[in-house]
C-alpha cells in the first residue's frame, strides 16, 4: 500500500466519521462543525488526487462559504432546538428504546446506509473499472480556465442564471409584507 | 471588429456566431431579466408586466427560425439540433406561454409577486427547454437544477399560506434528494466511459464494454431512473407531488406538472436512449413496471379525492404513467408516440387546470363542491373542462385518444400486451373521477347563481389551450409526420 | 542522508520559521500598536520595563499570560471551548506559506496561491463561532454571530478586488503576481481594489471602525470572552499575525510585494534586499491600519453590513469590470 492509498483511506474515514456525526449529533451547532471536518476530509481527498484547484474551491465554498449560510441558519432558528433539549425525555432504558426507532438515530436507517454501503462495495468489485478518464489526470488551474471559458462558457453562463434564479427566489420568499413599498425603519 | 481568441479548444467566433441557436433560450432569459429588473418600478402595478413576458415567448419563439431544420451538435457541443430538440423547444414554449396567460387574474387575488412569478416562469422554460436540447451532462443537469430551483421557488410563493410553504418545502427537500441520486447515476456513468457526451457515452459502450462493465452500468441505470423518476412524478417517487401540488399556487401545480415533467421525459429519452441504449433490456423492463404501477396507483387513489386540485395531481401522476409506456416499449414507435403524448398531454392538462385557476380567482376553494352548477354560471369554462376531461381519458376525437391510440398499439407491437391491457382498464378507472366533477357541473344546483368573471388574458390563454387539444386531435396527421420525423434522427 | 529526511528537514525548518516569526511579530506589534495608539492620543505609552522606550512591555504580557491560571469555566461546550483557539491560529500560520517574502523566500509557491489564501482564511469565521457558542455566554454568542455576519458581508468584496491583479498578470500564483509588477505595481491601476481590498480587509480583521464583534461597549469583550491565559493568547497571537497577513498580500497584490519602486534606476534597487522592501511596505500597511483604527469611530452593525452589501460589492463588481474593458488600453499603453 502507497502512502498515497493510506492518505485516501485515513481521509475517507475521517470524512465517513464526521458524516456520521453530522445526522446523529443532538446539538445542531455540533453537528455544523462535523460537516466541515467531512468538507475538510474530501478536501484532503482532492488533494492527494493532486486536484489543487477543486481543493481550494472546496474549502472555500464548502468549509467557508456554505458553512457559514448553515451557521447563520442556524442562529436565526430556536435556541431550544440549539441546544439538543427538544430530544426524547427520560433516561436509561426508555430513552435507549426511543433512540433505536428514531427516524434519524435508530436502527432504520443504519440498515440502510448498511445495506446501501455493501451494494455499492460489491458493485465496485465487481466492475472492472477503465483507468483514468482520457485527458490530463491532474490539469492545471490554467487548463481548468481554458475549459471552463471555452468548451463550457455555454453551462458556465447557464450556471449563473441558476445563481440568479436562486437569488431572485431568496428575495421573494423572505422579503417582508409591505417590504416592497419602503424599508423597514431602524432604529 | 477585432478578431476573437481561440479559448482552449474552441474557436471564440465560431462560438459567437452560433450563439444564434440559443435565440429562444437568451430571450427567454433576457425577458426574465428585464422583468425582475422593472417590476420594482411599477410599485405594486404590475399587472401589464403579463405583456412583456408573452411578448418574450413569442419571440422566442420567432428566435426558434434559424434551429429549425438544423442538425448536430453546436457551441462546443453543448447543444443539440435534432427532430427531438426541435419538437420539444416549442412544446415547452407553449406550455409556457398558456400558464402565462392564465395567471394575472389569480396572481392578482392572491397577492402573489407578479414580476418574479413571469421571471421564474421564464427561467424554468429556459431550463427545461436545455435539458431537452443536449447531449452534454452538465448542461442537463443545469437545465434540471434550473428548472427545480424556479420551481421550489414559484411553489413557496403564497407567503401566507402555509400550505404554499408546505409545498416549497417538500419540493425543494425531495427535489434535491432526487438531483442527488441522479447525479450519483450521472457520475457511475461517467466513471465508466470517461465522457459526460451522451453520443460519446453510447459509444463508449457499445463493442463489449457494456458487458464488461455490467455491474456499474446496472447500479446507474437503478440511480438515474429513481432521479428521473422523482421528477416524472413516476410511483413510487411520487408521494411529495400531490402536497406539492396542492399546496403551490395553481398556475404553478399546472406548470409544474407540464413543464418539468414533461422536461424529465425528454431528458430520460436522451439519456436512456441515446446514452444507455445498449442496455435498453435492462432499462425498459424497469420502465415498463413503473409505468403499471404508477398509472394504477394515480388513477385509483384520484378515485378517493374531495379536493379537485389534489384529485388533478393523481391525475398527472397516473398521466405520467400512460407517458412512461414509451419508455417502456423504447421502439422507435414509442418514443415517437410518447413525444405525441407529451404535447397532446401539455395543452389538455393545462386546460383542465386553467378551470381551477378560473374558480380559485373567483374566490371558490377547489373541493368538488366548489364545481356544483359551474355549467348553469360559467357554460364555456364548463364545456371547456369537460373536453379536456374527455381528452385526458381519451376518447376520440381528442388529443389524448390519439396519444392513448399510438401507445396503446407501439406497446401491443412490441409485444406487452399486459401494458397496453392495463393502459385500457386505467382509462376506464379513470373515467370515474373526472365524471365526479362533470356530474357536479351539470347536475348539482349551484350555492349561488352569481355568475363568474375572467379577463380577456386568461381567456387568451383558456382558448390556447383548449383549441391546442381541439387542433392536435383533429389536425393528428401532420403532428404524426412531425414526432415520427422526431425519432428519426435519434441514434 | 535519505530524500525524504531531506524533505521532512525543510518542511520543519521553515515551519518553524514562519511559527517563529508568527510569534516575534506578534511581540512586535503589540508594542508598537500601543507606542502608536500613544502617539495618536497624545500620550507616551509604556516606557517602564526596557527603558527608555519599553519595548520590554512585551515580553512582560507574554509572561503574565503563560503564568495565569488555565481556567475552564463551568458549563462550556468542553471540546469546541478547547478546539476553537487551536483552529483560529493554524489557519493564521498556514497562510504564510504562500506569500512570498523574497523572490526566493517563499515557503511554496503553489499556482492557486490566492485562491489558498482566501480558502485558508475563510476558516477564521468557524473558529469565531465556534469560541463564541463554546463559551456559553449570551454575549459572545452574539459576538460570534456578529463576526459570522461581517466577515460574510467582506469577504465576496475581498475576493472580487483579488481579481483584479489576478487579471492583470495572468496567474493564481502570489509569485508570479509580484513579478508582473516589474514594471508597474498594481496599485496604479488598480486604486479602487486597494481601497476595496483595504477596507474589506480591515472589515475581515475585525478591527476598528469595523471591530462590532468585540464592542466592548455592549458586548464587555467579545467572542473570546471566557477565555483567559494562554488560550486567550492564541486569539490575540492570531490578530496579530492576520494583520500582518492582510498587509503582506495587499502588499503583494498592490504595492509590487518584495520589487523595488519600478521608477528607481537600476542601481539604487540593488541596494537594498528584496525582503527589506517587502517588510518596510506590508509594515507601513500595517501601521496604516492601525492609524485607521485609532482615528475613526466604530460603526454601527446596520451600517456595517449596508456598507458591505451596498457599496463594496458594487465596487468591486464594478473594478472588475473596468480592469476588463482597459486591459487592452494598459497593454497597448504597454503598462502591463
Amino acid at each position: 500500500m502507497t502512502g498515497l492509498q493510506i492518505a485516501f483511506l485515513a481521509l475517507s474515514a475521517v470524512m465517513l466519521f464526521a458524516a456520521w456525526k453530522v445526522v446523529t449529533s443532538d446539538i445542531i451547532v455540533h453537528a455544523a462543525l462535523w460537516m466541515v471536518l467531512s468538507f475538510v476530509a474530501v478536501a484532503g481527498i482532492f488533494l492527494t488526487l493532486h486536484a489543487e484547484f477543486l481543493f481550494a474551491v472546496q474549502l472555500l465554498v464548502y468549509a467557508g462559504a456554505i458553512t457559514a449560510l448553515v451557521i447563520f441558519a442556524i442562529m436565526l432558528s430556536d435556541i431550544r432546538e440549539l441546544r439538543g433539549e427538544g430530544e426524547p425525555a427520560g433516561a436509561g432504558l426508555g430513552r435507549r428504546v426511543r433512540r433505536l426507532v428514531s427516524r434519524r438515530l435508530g436502527l432504520a436507517p443504519a440498515a440502510v446506509a448498511v445495506g446501501f454501503a455493501a451494494v455499492m462495495y460489491s458493485v465496485y468489485r465487481a466492475t472492472p473499472w477503465p483507468g483514468l478518464p482520457p485527458g490530463d489526470p491532474a490539469p492545471s488551474t490554467l487548463a481548468i480556465g481554458r475549459e471552463l471559458f471555452g468548451t463550457y462558457v455555454v453551462p458556465f453562463e447557464l450556471a449563473s442564471i441558476v445563481l440568479l434564479v436562486a437569488m431572485v427566489g431568496a428575495i421573494v420568499l423572505t422579503l417582508r409584507e409591505g417590504g416592497r413599498e419602503k424599508e423597514e425603519k431602524r432604529p | 471588429m477585432p478578431t476573437l481568441p481561440i479559448v482552449g479548444e474552441v474557436d471564440t467566433a465560431v462560438l459567437v456566431a452560433q450563439l444564434i441557436f440559443l435565440l429562444p433560450e437568451l430571450i427567454l432569459a433576457v425577458t426574465g431579466t428585464v422583468i425582475v429588473a422593472i417590476s420594482p418600478l411599477l410599485r405594486g402595478r404590475e399587472r401589464p408586466l403579463v405583456f412583456v413576458a408573452a411578448t418574450g415567448v413569442l419571440a422566442a419563439f420567432a428566435g426558434l427560425g434559424p434551429s429549425v431544420g438544423g442538425a448536430g451538435e453546436v457551441l462546443a457541443r453543448m447543444l443539440v439540433l435534432d427532430g427531438t430538440s426541435t419538437f420539444f423547444r416549442p412544446v415547452f414554449m407553449l406550455g409556457a406561454l398558456i400558464v402565462i396567460g392564465l395567471s394575472p387574474d389569480y396572481l392578482a387575488r392572491r397577492q402573489v409577486p407578479a414580476g418574479e412569478f413571469y421571471a421564474l416562469v421564464l427561467f424554468a422554460t429556459v431550463g427545461i427547454m436545455l435539458m431537452a436540447s443536449t447531449h452534454e451532462l452538465l448542461m442537463l443537469y443545469l437545465g434540471l437544477e434550473l428548472a427545480s430551483i424556479s420551481g421550489y421557488v414559484l411553489a413557496g410563493m403564497l407567503r401566507s399560506d402555509a400550505r404554499s410553504q408546505e409545498a416549497s418545502i417538500k419540493l425543494f427537500l425531495i427535489g434535491a434528494m432526487g438531483s442527488a441520486v441522479l447525479l450519483f447515476g450521472l457520475s457511475l456513468v461517467y466513471g465508466i466511459t470517461g465522457s459526460t457526451n451522451l453520443v460519446e457515452i453510447g459509444h463508449a459502450l457499445t463493442g463489449g464494454a457494456a458487458a464488461t462493465f455490467r455491474p456499474a452500468l446496472l447500479a446507474a441505470t437503478m440511480f438515474l431512473v429513481a432521479g428521473f423518476g422523482f421528477k416524472m412524478a413516476a410511483v413510487p417517487f411520487h408521494m411529495y407531488v400531490p402536497d406539492a401540488y396542492e399546496g403551490a399556487p395553481t398556475p404553478v401545480a399546472a406548470f409544474l406538472s407540464v413543464g418539468l415533467e414533461g422536461a424529465a421525459f425528454a431528458a430520460a429519452i436522451r439519456v436512456f436512449v441515446t446514452g444507455l441504449g445498449i442496455i435498453q433490456p435492462n432499462w425498459a423492463a424497469v420502465f415498463a413496471v413503473l409505468a403499471l404501477a404508477t398509472m394504477t396507483l394515480g388513477n385509483v387513489t384520484a378515485l378517493l379525492q374531495q379536493n379537485v386540485k389534489r384529485m388533478m395531481a393523481y391525475s398527472s401522476i397516473a398521466q405520467a404513467g400512460y407517458i412512461l409506456v414509451g419508455l417502456a416499449v423504447a421502439t422507435d414507435r414509442g418514443i415517437s408516440a410518447m413525444l405525441y403524448y407529451v404535447l397532446a398531454y401539455t395543452v389538455m392538462n393545462l386546460g383542465a387546470w386553467a378551470a381551477l385557476i378560473y374558480l380559485s380567482h373567483n374566490g371558490q376553494s377547489e373541493e368538488l363542491a366548489d364545481f356544483a352548477g359551474l355549467g348553469r354560471r360559467a357554460p364555456l369554462v364548463a364545456w371547456a373542462l369537460t373536453f379536456c376531461f374527455l381528452s385526458l381519458i381519451g376518447i376520440p376525437p381528442t388529443a389524448g385518444f390519439f396519444g392513448k391510440f399510438l401507445l396503446f398499439s407501439a406497446a401491443v407491437d412490441a409485444g406487452l400486451f399486459w401494458l397496453a391491457v392495463a393502459m385500457a382498464v386505467n382509462s376506464v378507472i379513470s373515467l370515474g373521477y373526472y365524471w365526479n366533477v362533470v356530474r357536479a357541473m351539470f347536475m348539482e344546483e349551484p350555492a349561488t347563481e352569481e355568475p363568474l368573471k375572467a379577463s380577456p388574458v386568461f381567456g387568451l390563454g383558456f382558448t390556447l389551450a383548449v383549441l391546442g387539444t381541439l387542433l392536435i386531435g383533429l389536425g393528428a396527421a401532420p403532428f404524426f409526420r412531425l414526432v415520427s420525423a422526431a425519432v428519426v434522427t435519434l441514434p | 542522508m535519505p530524500a525524504w529526511l531531506v524533505t521532512l528537514g525543510w518542511a520543519v525548518l521553515k515551519a518553524s520559521l514562519i511559527l517563529g516569526f508568527v510569534l516575534f511579530n506578534a511581540l512586535f506589534l503589540v508594542w508598537w500598536e500601543r507606542k502608536f495608539a500613544a502617539r495618536i492620543q497624545s500620550r507616551v505609552g509604556p516606557q517602564r520595563t526596557g527603558r527608555p522606550f519599553g519595548y520590554l512591555q512585551s515580553m512582560a504580557d507574554v509572561f503574565k499570560l503563560l503564568s495565569k491560571e488555565d481556567v475552564v469555566p463551568a458549563r462550556v461546550d468542553r471540546w469546541m471551548y478547547v478546539l476553537a483557539p487551536i483552529v483560529i491560529f493554524v489557519p493564521a500560520v498556514l497562510v504564510y506559506v504562500v506569500v512570498p517574502f523574497g523572490p526566493n523566500l517563499i515557503v511554496q509557491d503553489l499556482n492557486i496561491g490566492i485562491l489558498y489564501v482566501a480558502a485558508v482564511t475563510s476558516f477564521t469565521m468557524i473558529a469565531i463561532v465556534m469560541a463564541g457558542w463554546a463559551a456559553n455566554n449570551k454575549y459572545s454568542v452574539v459576538s460570534a454571530m456578529r463576526a459570522a455576519a461581517q466577515l460574510v458581508a467582506y469577504e465576496v468584496p475581498l475576493v472580487l478586488a483579488v481579481i483584479g491583479p489576478v487579471m492583470l498578470a495572468g496567474t493564481l500564483s502570489l509569485q508570479g503576481i509580484v513579478r508582473a509588477q516589474e514594471g508597474l505595481w498594481y496599485i496604479v491601476v488598480q486604486p479602487l481594489g486597494f481601497l476595496v481590498f483595504l477596507t474589506a480587509g480591515m472589515a475581515e480583521l475585525n478591527r476598528a471602525p469595523f471591530d462590532l464583534s468585540e464592542a466592548e461597549s455592549e458586548l464587555v469583550a467579545g467572542y473570546n470572552i471566557e477565555y483567559s491565559g494562554m488560550r486567550w493568547s492564541f486569539f490575540f497571537l492570531a490578530e496579530f499575525s492576520n494583520l500582518v497577513a492582510v498587509s503582506a498580500i495587499a502588499t503583494t497584490l498592490f504595492l509590487g510585494g518584495w520589487q523595488a519602486p519600478w521608477f528607481l534606476p537600476a542601481a539604487v534597487k540593488g541596494l537594498i534586499p528584496p525582503v527589506v522592501w517587502f517588510l518596510a511596505k506590508t509594515y507601513f500597511l500595517v501601521t496604516v491600519i492601525m492609524w485607521i483604527r485609532w482615528t475613526l469611530p466604530r460603526v454601527r452593525i446596520d451600517q456595517l453590513l449596508d456598507f458591505g452589501w451596498k457599496f463594496l460589492l458594487p465596487v468591486s463588481l464594478a473594478n472588475i469590470a473596468l480592469t476588463g474593458l482597459l486591459f487592452p488600453v494598459l497593454v497597448r499603453l504597454g503598462w502591463i
